[in-house]
């Protein structure tokens, strides 16, 4: 008991470290690949601190709730995840996170926030059934839904799920706000001024939603590790080498439209899990 | 309470108070009766529960008074079909009047089968729901009648026939779950057929004529395989005219061609595609109607049907092809309602689907998937029942169901909007109840492994992502708040109006914290009771499947954190409200509007996403309802092989 106590409060403490970090070197290697010479690497912690501190300004109380509650909800599904729990519920955890930010962006009526709020309910459209089709995939590979069942299942999941793994990818890809599937925020300001769903947070509510982004990439970033999850090491290489791969993707490509999103996500990306499971389900009998 | 007395009250009494309420003209002493026949239910349901089941066998004059009774109402509606010169109603009700006097006349008659009555625990959950659930929504239309009457500026009222059939439905449907006579059962079933058809029918315009009258071809569709069933199980062993035989001993393939007739009858009445058709049509009754057929009484009665043979049904053709009926109306009916800007309708296509999930649960037959059904059929009738209320409560205040019209609604009615927020919340999203089901249909889904098994649970992944999307959508309309509030005070709401959506909102989330122990004590002994083995275990804080768990109250601990605590401890100070950014084209003046051509203010509009481009309603109706159509040959097909 006193283990997973230990476990939660450290992984509350540790994923907006690493989170900011990574954020911190994907606007370096950014600048890098578009020949600039960019910020330093601790200057997204540098802008939360400073947002923190900013004048409160907002148009209603009802927003802030939803910044509270996609905030608190990212945090619950972390937990859920690093305590070995069951994985669906994580990504259940995981909607409601999503919904939350909606539902921010929609209770103002602002016709920027508006628009974000509608297309950011098209993106979950788009990778929602992908998550959840993978959570099915690695089931029928380990047996269990449980994550520390999974983890200690031996060898590793990529060899069974190649082609989730590619959706995983995917979904990395539009959770993390990059080109081309960023249609309803884009991560990087130079695409936009005006950022969809989160256009009417300022200050300290910005500041919390940039926080959960952080830890929503770095929960991301251990579902793509679970699959090579032993040794621990090469699943870390693995969500980096990942992340890597996530960035140049981001600079190749110009964003698209959200036509484009779902019917790419519902051919291909989900096309993709749906012949793994096949697979196994052949290889099987 | 007596076993004597239960019986009558929650049989007879709504039947005796219906004629009551359709004899008496005078508004306070009908309403007091309808009070008084809700308190009486409710109570009389919760005895129930805690005195257990048992079974009964009235006097033998109770079968003849059935069967005159049946010949009525099928003559009756015989009697409609002649009027409206409707040629399927005539055909299927002679379909049935034809076979019903045969089996009377030749064995009938000396036919008796004991007990009439069975009471085990998943009746005792259906009465529960029927009981509750139902004169709540008794008691809502009360004032709703009320207010629609005074709207529509009728001379003369129609509430006595209204609450004749109202209160008459709930008495029926607590006797449908109670029969183990299968001609009881029969008997019933028509009885709801009858209340539906008038109930759909009240406002007498030409389009609620017109759906009452499709309801009614419908749903004599199932009754017409619920009299072949009746008959061919009778031929096979007479014994079988018995629930509690046909559960007890499945005598293998032959039974499969009786079960699956029931099973289309379960269909009809539970609106699977291709009958979806009705139950949307239905949609231009009172809201009361939309409220009691949705939440606990008929489409529930199919449900019910198909959840109860099918321990007779596990592990053959037709448990898969009820699976995938299931699985395919949930799917259909979440991607039509991404569509739907009638909030009505959009309610009806949940049902559909929800209604869906539960059949898919019985169809994968699994103890896990019967617990998962039983869970999503208790969370459902409630959750449902409070937003068919709230909608309705809604349009008597704004004339409207759009949800575009709804906007704003929030600094109007901030009591009713939150409440409606609740019931949208405790739908879909985690840790309401209706979610700890899904979960339980998911992972039951995934430990059966088969192709039918891998169809459904594609089906299911992407309904699911439709269903968020169409209910965040909602949601988002509902909590809009206009940027320069109104210093009015917002509209007070009548205490019949507040008090059964206050009841469900307490009922849906108390349920949701506790659900563990209403697991243990109420969902348990009735899987055990239809025969399959425990899968899902209880924590202390969790429940448990062989390779997964859902955390319970720890969750909502969390969820008082995210939501509820800054909702209480928030304080936004005066100054800090800003108006929204637009860009820079802010007319001078007015916060709520663009500055356009020759200094014109063109106020701000915002609006939901409706993919109109994309799906269209129409199209895809006739596609799922062909699709449907063959499933159910194809299902037909592989059991007379």
């Amino acid at each position: 008991m006193t283990n997973q106590i230990l476990i939660a409060i450290a992984s509350i403490l540790a994923v907006p470290i690493i989170g900011g970090l990574l954020r911190g070197f994907d606007r370096k290697m950014t600048a890098r690949m578009q020949s600039r010479i960019g910020p330093p690497i601790l200057q997204p912690f540098y802008d939360v601190i400073k947002l923190w501190n900013k004048e409160k300004n907002i148009t209603h109380k009802n927003q802030l709730i939803w910044a509270y509650g996609y905030f608190g909800f990212i945090i619950t599904s972390i937990l859920v995840f690093a305590l070995g729990r069951d994985i669906l519920m994580m990504l259940f955890v995981l909607v409601l996170a999503g919904v939350c930010l909606v539902l921010g962006a929609l209770s103002i009526k602002s016709p920027y926030s508006h628009l974000g709020g509608n297309r950011e309910l098209i993106q979950m459209l788009a990778y929602e059934p992908m998550l959840f089709l993978i959570a099915l995939a690695v089931f029928l590979s380990t047996g269990s839904f449980n994550v520390n069942v999974i983890i200690a299942s031996g060898t590793p999941l990529i060899y069974s799920l190649p082609l989730a793994f590619i959706a995983m990818v995917i979904v990395m890809v539009i959770k993390m706000r990059k080109s081309p599937f960023d249609i309803s925020l884009s991560h990087h300001a130079h695409q936009e001024i005006v950022r969809g769903p989160v256009t009417e947070f300022s200050g300290k509510y910005l500041a919390l939603i940039e926080l959960a982004e952080w830890y929503e990439m770095v929960l991301l970033l251990a579902i793509l590790a679970m699959f090579w999850a032993m040794p621990f090491w090469a699943g870390i290489i693995l969500a980096l080498a990942v992340y890597f791969i996530v960035l140049i993707i981001d600079n190749v490509f110009a964003r698209l439209t959200w036509p484009i999103l779902l019917k790419f996500t519902w051919t291909f990306g989900i096309g993709l899990v749906i012949l793994n499971i096949l697979g196994i389900y052949l290889l099987r009998k | 309470m007596t076993q004597q007395t239960m019986l009558t009250i929650l049989i007879l009494m709504p039947i005796f108070c219906g004629i009551l309420c359709y004899l008496i003209r005078e508004k306070t002493f009908r309403s007091l009766i309808i009070l008084f026949n809700a308190l009486l239910l409710i109570i009389a349901s919760v005895f129930l529960l805690k005195n257990g089941g048992f079974e009964f066998t009235p006097s033998e004059s109770w079968n003849k008074a059935i069967t005159i009774c049946d010949f009525a109402i099928l003559l009756y509606f015989l009697f409609i079909g002649l009027r409206t010169g409707h040629v399927a109603i005539i055909v299927l009700s002679l379909l049935q009047i034809g076979p019903l006097a045969y089996f009377e006349y030749t064995q009938g008659h000396s036919l008796s089968v004991t007990p009439s009555i069975m009471i085990d625990q998943t009746a005792i959950i259906m009465c529960l729901i029927i009981s509750i659930v139902g004169s709540l929504t008794a008691i809502y239309a009360v004032q709703y009648m009320k207010d629609h009457e005074e709207h529509l500026k009728l001379s003369k009222s129609r509430q006595p026939v209204f609450f004749f059939f109202f209160i008459l439905f709930l008495g029926a449907m607590n006797g449908l779950v109670f029969s183990n006579n299968l001609l009881w059962l029969y008997f019933f079933w028509e009885v709801t057929t009858l209340c539906c058809y008038q109930l759909i029918r009240h406002d007498l315009n030409t389009e609620s004529k017109a759906n009452a009258i499709r309801a009614l071809w419908m749903n004599l569709v199932g009754g017409v395989g619920f009299i072949f069933a009746i008959i061919f199980l009778f031929n096979i062993d007479p014994n079988l005219l018995s629930v509690k035989e046909i559960i007890k001993n499945p005598s293998g393939a032959a039974i499969l061609i009786p079960l699956s007739l029931l099973c289309l009858a379960g269909f009809t009445k539970s609106a699977q595609v291709p009958f979806q058709n009705w139950l949307l049509g239905a949609m231009v009754a009172p809201t009361p109607v939309s409220a009691l057929l949705h939440s606990s009484t008929m489409v529930k009665a199919g449900v019910y049907l198909i959840l109860r043979f099918a321990p007779a049904f596990q592990g053959t053709a037709l448990s898969k092809m009820v699976m995938l009926v299931g699985a395919f109306s949930f799917v259909v009916t979440a991607i039509i309602a991404l569509t739907q800007d009638n909030a009505k309708r959009l309610l009806a296509y949940s049902t559909i689907g929800n209604l869906g999930l539960i059949i898919m649960c019985a169809g994968i037959n699994t103890p896990l998937s019967i617990t998962a059904a039983l869970i999503l059929l208790v969370f459902h009738a409630i959750s449902k029942g409070l937003l068919f209320m709230c909608v309705g409560t809604i349009e008597t205040f704004i004339h409207s169901r759009e949800i575009e019209r709804m906007a704003e609604l929030i600094t109007r009615l901030p009591l009713l909007t939150n409440i409606t927020v609740i019931g949208i919340f405790t739908m879909f999203l985690a840790p309401f109840g209706l979610l700890v089901g899904k979960w339980a249909a998911t992972e039951g889904l995934m430990s059966v492994k088969s192709t039918s098994a891998f169809i459904a649970v594609i089906m299911l992944v992407l309904g699911s992502a439709a269903t968020t999307v169409f209910w965040t959508k909602y949601l988002g309309r509902l909590i809009n708040k206009p940027i320069a509030p109104k210093e009015s005070a917002p509209t007070p709401l009548a205490f019949l109006y507040k008090f059964p959506l206050i009841s469900l909102v307490i009922l849906a989330i108390s349920l949701s914290v506790l659900v563990i122990p209403f697991y243990n004590a109420i969902i348990i002994p009735a899987v055990k009771q239809l025969n399959y083995d425990l899968i899902l275990t209880a924590g202390s804080a969790s429940l448990f499947t062989e390779f997964g768990s859902f955390a319970t109250w720890p969750l909502f601990i969390l969820f008082g954190f995210a939501l509820v605590l800054p909702l209480l401890l928030l304080k936004a100070p005066k100054e800090s409200v800003v108006p929204v950014y637009m860009c820079g084209e802010n007319a001078p003046g007015d916060d709520c509007a663009f500055c356009t051509m020759a200094d014109k203010n063109e106020p701000l509009q915002t609006g939901g996403l409706y993919f109109m481009d994309i799906i269209c309603e129409s199209t895809m109706e006739k596609v799922c309802t062909s699709i449907g159509v063959f499933i159910l040959v194809a299902l037909f097909w592989i059991i007379l092989r």
